[in-house]
């Protein structure tokens, strides 16, 4: 008896052994992923295979692009707010409405073309196949998805 | 001249039974009967199995039979690894998902501010 629960034992430890060998083994790339100082990178990285050098250029673009990111997201949330508040003031189009749209829509010409400009820079730092994939996939999911639901092309 | 005697008695004996024959009917589905009975003690003498008793005699079972312990310990292992390796993978994908919005919302300030 005694030795049967032995046996027991090893078998029901060496099963969890087993689940969380082969768990850490499977979770390790995405786990150091998360380690990194900018986890999206470091998924970028080894999604399109880049190299340290590749990798290195990528992540400056990408810095250098964040100030102006965060500050076309800024005027846009500010001209949305504007915006929204003529449009719940007034029942009838105003002149003011109408300066409001044409503001938001030079703000968001303003905006896809730094996107571009940037997917395009990113994309040259890659490998040429690895570099038109990525402007494929991204391009995709931003610029044409625009109008679109978020949730429709922005998981795939 | 006892023992004479006495020989004489067995072989009386001997043949009285030889003749004797039992007259009485049996009673109608006897044989049936019999096994019934027999039956119902059968049951009666092996206790009724709990599941305790059972894991006890299947513990039991393993120790003598090292192929059927083997079997066991390998089938957990594996049964193990397949659970770790399909939670891994699915884990691995789920934060590649969360990893490409969040890279795509920090390039793109309409995505960022949906």
């Amino acid at each position: 008896m005694r030795r049967g629960i032995v046996i027991l034992l090893i078998g029901f430890v060496g099963a969890l052994g087993a689940y969380v060998g082969t768990y850490l083994a499977g979770t390790s790339s995405s786990r150091q992923w998360l380690r990194s100082e900018r986890p999206e990178l470091a998924w970028l990285q080894e999604e399109f295979n880049l190299s340290d050098a590749e990798f290195k250029r990528v992540s400056e673009l990408h810095a250098g692009y964040l100030p102006q990111c965060q500050e076309m997201c800024r005027r846009i949330a500010e001209e949305n707010s504007k915006l929204h508040q003529l449009i719940g003031a007034r029942s009838t189009m105003t002149p003011e409405i109408e300066g409001a749209i044409a503001t938001t829509a030079r703000l968001r010409g303003e905006c896809q073309r730094n996107m571009t400009r940037h997917f395009f820079a990113v994309s040259e730092s890659m490998p040429p196949e690895q570099g038109r994939r990525y402007l494929d996939w991204v391009l995709k999911r931003t610029l044409a998805s625009e109008g679109m639901h978020m949730g429709h092309s922005l998981h795939q | 001249m006892n023992a004479g005697n006495s020989k004489n008695d067995d072989r009386d004996l001997k043949r009285l039974l030889n003749n004797w024959s039992v007259q009485a009917p049996v009673p109608p589905r006897f044989q049936e009967q019999v096994w019934r009975r027999i039956a119902s003690a059968q049951l009666q003498a092996v206790p009724a199995a709990s599941p305790w008793s059972a894991i006890k005699s299947w513990i039991n079972s393993l120790q003598p039979r090292p192929a059927v312990a083997a079997a066991y310990v390998a089938t957990l292992l594996t049964l193990g690894a397949l659970l770790g390796w399909t939670q891994s993978r699915h884990a691995s994908e789920q934060l590649s998902t969360d990893l490409r919005v969040r890279y795509l919302q920090s390039v793109d300030p309409y995505l960022a501010s949906r």
